[in-house]
């Protein structure tokens, strides 16, 4: 296998979909291997990008039987300017269902190259690929003409651009002598064309979608489908409880962006805080305590979330680091308006942890 | 009679009205009955002589403290005011702490704060006392730190004494406080300072038995790690070869991570009633120790001054453990000491300087903003040190990185460091706010909190029996007193350089510089001193070059410092020993401890944030 072939593989496995199909269709720069050759319905849109007119009008999306996007697919073809000296470059570039980055195919026998004609080895696609994938990359910031002081021509790594101790050198990053390449890709995977994918998203949005997203097993499209449930507050009473259920998941990133959905105006509705806090039961210790810092955040909570995370101390379910922060919860109205609140504490106030007792008994002292 | 005496000026000094018997009328303005808006400062108490009252309100005006105060007799007074302004180091005209006094709810003529470049006594002028019971109080104009330490009402022209042991002398008369301070009792151990280590080490010997006072100046505990300086804890507990060690940091260290974050994140509350929970221990908070009593090297007594009142307390115990971080307690008693970066010959530590210098790492006043939802105004705020496009810092919040001090004195410049830590932050923001290209992005913001208990990190160490260095931890020279572990980088600051380019030795921004370590057990023979025989040391002021301090400095290692201290001082007090006496005869007695360590709640471990990175165990 070429080193090019070799790396075609490895992006190409990273997709984790393998099924074969043909097009009918042909275009005529479409591989017929790598992305191209998965299974699922390829759809068309078309979108007018003025400063990238060579490329084609055409943003292809391939759909899996539900109707969600396996990727979405641009061919593009575009001059890549050194000092007025420019050079075309030729490639795919594929999005996924959400509009992150996803991978690239390039056209058999046409290469990348660099600044001095040699072609790109497989470590130069590996960096690429890790370039194109970095959302924050040191290149968001940089224009076309920043890049000059650190010319292809001139060794890259020897020349330090940006001396910020925070911050890595541009040398660091992009692939030796092809730094205007990266640029030009990079800001070409975070263009206009990621704002169209957006945009079709967006225009697919409906319940039916959603369910499907959340049903995906993708932490991905889950990912997605809660943000967009955040953003359109229409889909809330549907989907919440899918969320809520996400607060135990074990993946704990899908977990965390669980719970932070459930932004203080949601949580004002005293339903939502019961469920939340039965939820509690199901996570682990480090959720547990995220689910209190979030009560906490909310300033007052409903009297049946304190007397359950109450009766969770006095059960042991939550130990005695959550003690004072379940006691920042308790208002005198939930003494005095909560018997079973009110005998709990007061059996606390009793405790033989010293520690337990002291707080307690201020608590009630400094509500009396 | 003398307990009579006692008792009637600790009742005046307990309604803090002050009774004056004769002229002048003395007032120390920390000890107001209602302070507003004032913040109590003691953090210069031994520069400048006593602890003040503050308007920090981060340019915001605060509310007004007053207090009243009978005068004897009735009558024309001149009012003198000790006061400065703070920010004359780096700017020639009126400085922005403004504010006037207010006798009987009118205010004098004179806007005192704005001049003066040390403290002094200023003439606020003349006032009218026409009826023995006064209101007195401070009407800040500016919410930009000025500053009140005390006042006087005098009917002759003289102003009260600015040299500070006449001062001392001069207040003590004044205020009808006894030159004899009373006696606080006896202890097992003193322990001076409630940062982490202290407190640990309080909680672990009192869990031990032992009968512990704890002073600590502030009103909370947790020092850095406090909602005053909002430091997180940093480094990893529960290691080998001592897993045990880290339980009381585990029990009172907060549940979450964060520098500079909202003040409900650092558990005051926890770290207070974990220690009251402690019987044997009698806590003494707003006290700040400022003398000892020595006889054959070994320290007999501390003096503590209470910042509000000025009652002074002595506390007399055959241990004592000096956690003040600036390793006053050995310092006062006369205990070795090192502050700076040795030279390489000293050690000959690959990342010691060629020659020795005075260099030490900064300290930080943290601060952030808020969003809100209408615009908030901050007024222009120039003061010497000019902001504009290309210096200003574009961020709406600043934690350890705000870091400033490293080429000034970290004991006796430390006014003027925290002030030049206040200085750039308002008058970075106030570029932002006002003056920026960037400006409408600030709009709404409003600077939420800044500090002003600076974050130290680096002043005395005391030296121990052994002084730890950078080889014996990078080269995992394990010693026989091997203790508890030290996992955090060695992790040194620097002045960042684009800010030494900007602001030549003026940097208030900082980089660190890290060497990746081996979890490493600090031998016990750095927590105590060489030659005061009877003093512990736990936390940043122990026994370490200015390399080692890079990694042991970190809170859950300070922490773990304090737990093998509290152990330490049962070894000493069984076998009726020193703290040498332990690691010569009695190491074994202390190793047991630190196996099983003074856990008491099996708290679950949520100090998984901040554990930093290590090169993984030593097989
Ligand atoms: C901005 C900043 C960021 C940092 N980042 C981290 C980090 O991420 N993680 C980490 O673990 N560490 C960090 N550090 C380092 C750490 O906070 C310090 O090393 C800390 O000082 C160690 O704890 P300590 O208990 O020794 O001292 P301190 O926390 O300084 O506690 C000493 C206490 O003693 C009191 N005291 C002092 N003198 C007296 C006296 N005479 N009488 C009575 N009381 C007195 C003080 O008020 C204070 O409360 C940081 C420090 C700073 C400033």
């Amino acid at each position: 296998m070429t080193n090019f072939k070799k790396y075609l593989f490895q992006v190409t496995a990273t997709v984790g979909f393998f099924l074969f199909v043909s097009f009918s269709n042909t275009f005529p720069e479409r591989p017929k291997t790598g992305f191209w050759a998965m299974e699922g319905k390829l759809i068309t849109h078309y979108f007018e990008e003025k400063t990238d007119s060579l490329s084609g009008p055409e943003l292809f999306e391939l759909q899996d039987k539900n109707g969600l996007p396996i990727w979405f697919g641009r061919h593009i073809f575009k001059d890549v300017c050194i000092s007025g000296e420019c050079k075309m470059i030729r490639l795919w570039l594929f999005w996924d269902g959400t509009g992150s980055y996803l991978g690239m195919q390039i056209p058999d026998g046409e290469p990348l190259t660099k600044s001095d004609h040699t072609e790109f080895q497989q470590e130069d696609y590996v960096k690429l690929e890790g370039i194109l994938r970095d959302t924050a990359s040191i290149l968001k910031a940089l224009k076309q003409e920043d890049l000059i002081i650190v010319p292809d021509s001139i060794d890259p790594y020897e020349v330090d651009g940006y001396t910020a101790a925070t911050q890595p050198t541009l040398a660091e990053v992009v692939v030796k002598d092809a730094v205007y390449s990266c640029h030009t890709l990079w800001h070409t995977v975070y263009g206009p064309v990621q704002n169209e994918i957006n945009t079709v998203l967006e225009n697919n949005l409906s319940e039916k979608f959603l369910a499907n997203m959340f049903a995906s097993q993708n932490q991905g499209y889950i990912s997605r489908a809660i943000k967009c449930v955040a953003a359109h507050p229409e889909y809330h009473s549907a989907f919440y409880p899918e969320i809520m259920h996400l607060v135990k998941s074990d993946n704990s990133a899908l977990a965390n962006q669980a719970l932070s959905y459930f932004r203080p105006e949601i949580l004002a509705d005293t339903v939502i805080q019961q469920q939340l806090v039965l939820v509690m039961a199901d996570t682990y210790m480090n959720m547990k305590y995220e689910i209190l810092w979030k009560f906490i955040g909310l300033g007052k909570v409903n009297e049946q979330v304190v007397l359950e995370l109450l009766n969770m101390f006095t059960s042991q379910e939550m130990g005695v680091g959550t003690y004072n922060l379940i006691l920042r919860l308790v208002t005198p109205e939930h003494i005095s308006g909560n018997e079973q609140i009110a005998r709990i504490l007061s059996t606390l106030s009793q405790d033989e942890n010293g520690y337990v007792r002291n707080l307690t008994k201020k608590i009630l002292n400094k509500e009396q | 009679m003398k307990k009579l005496a006692v008792l009637i000026t600790s009742l005046a000094l307990h309604f803090s009205s002050f009774s004056q018997s004769s002229n002048p009328v003395f007032l120390e303005t920390e000890n107001f009955q209602n302070k507003g808006g004032w913040v109590v400062d003691q953090q210069f108490m031994d520069l400048m002589g006593s602890s003040y009252l503050m308007a920090h309100g981060m340019g915001v005006p605060v509310a007004d403290a007053e207090t009243t105060v009978e005068f004897q007799s009735t009558g024309e007074y001149t009012v003198f005011v000790r006061t400065f302004n703070w920010t004359s180091p780096w700017f020639d005209g009126e400085g922005p702490g403004k504010f006037q006094l207010v006798v009987n709810g009118k205010k004098t003529k004179q806007v005192l704060g704005a001049s003066g470049s040390e403290w002094l006594w200023q003439n606020a002028g003349k006032v009218n006392i026409s009826s023995t019971k006064v209101k007195v109080g401070l009407h800040d104009l500016t919410g930009f730190n000025g500053r009140v330490d005390a006042i006087c009402f005098t009917k002759g022209n003289t102003p009260p004494p600015n040299d500070l042991e006449a001062l001392e002398t001069f207040r003590k008369t004044h205020l009808g406080i006894s030159m004899t301070p009373e006696k606080a009792g006896h202890f097992d151990l003193v322990v001076v300072g409630g940062g982490i280590a202290g407190t640990t080490a309080a909680i672990s010997a009192a869990r031990l038995g032992l009968q512990v006072a704890l002073i600590q100046d502030r009103p909370v505990l947790g020092g850095n790690n406090s909602s005053e300086v909002r430091v997180h804890l940093g480094g990893r507990i529960n290691v080998n070869p001592f897993p045990a060690l880290g339980d009381v940091v585990k029990e009172i260290g907060p549940t979450r991570g964060g520098n500079a974050q909202p003040a409900d994140y650092y558990e005051d509350e926890k770290k207070m009633e974990m220690v009251l929970a402690e019987q044997n221990i009698s806590l003494f908070t707003n006290y700040r120790a400022f003398a000892v009593e020595t006889k054959n090297s070994r320290i007999t007594e501390v003096h503590a001054r209470n910042i509000e009142n000025a009652k002074e307390l002595t506390f007399s115990a055959p241990l004592f453990a000096d956690c003040t971080g600036d390793g006053t307690i050995g310092f006062l008693a006369g205990a070795d000491y090192a502050m700076g970066r040795e030279g390489r010959s000293e050690f000959e530590e690959p990342t010691a300087p060629e020659i020795a210098d005075k260099m030490t790492m900064g300290s930080s006043v943290q601060w952030y903003s808020v969003e809100e939802s209408n615009p908030v105004a901050f007024p222009a705020f120039r003061y010497g040190v000019e902001f504009n496009s290309s210096n200003s810092e574009k961020v709406t919040m600043g934690e350890w990185t705000w870091e400033t001090g490293m080429n000034f004195d970290q004991i006796y410049d430390f006014e003027r460091i925290r002030d030049y830590g206040l200085l750039v932050v308002y008058s970075n923001w106030s570029f932002l706010k006002n003056f920026s290209p960037n400006k409408n992005e600030y709009t709404n913001r409003r600077l939420e909190w800044v500090a002003y208990i600076a974050g130290k990190r680096e002043s005395r160490r005391l030296l121990g029996d052994l002084i730890l260095k950078e080889q014996d931890i990078t080269n995992y020279v394990v010693y026989p007193d091997a203790s508890a572990p030290t996992t955090w980088t060695i992790d040194l600051h620097y002045p960042a350089p684009k800010n030494t380019e900007h602001f030549p030795d003026m940097e208030f921004k900082s980089i660190a510089v890290h060497k990746k370590i081996h979890p490493y057990p600090i031998p016990y023979r750095c927590f105590y001193s060489r030659n005061v025989d009877n003093l512990f040391m736990a936390g940043r002021n122990i026994s370490v070059t200015h390399v080692a301090l890079g990694t042991v400095r970190v809170m859950r290692t300070t922490g773990m410092m304090g737990e093998v201290v509290g152990m330490a001082a049962l070894v000493a007090k069984r076998n009726n020993t020193t703290p040498r006496g332990v690691y010569k005869n009695h190491l074994d007695e202390l190793k047991k401890l630190m196996n099983k360590g003074v856990g008491k709640y099996n708290a679950e471990n949520m100090q998984k944030y901040n554990e930093g990175s290590t090169l993984g165990p030593k097989e």
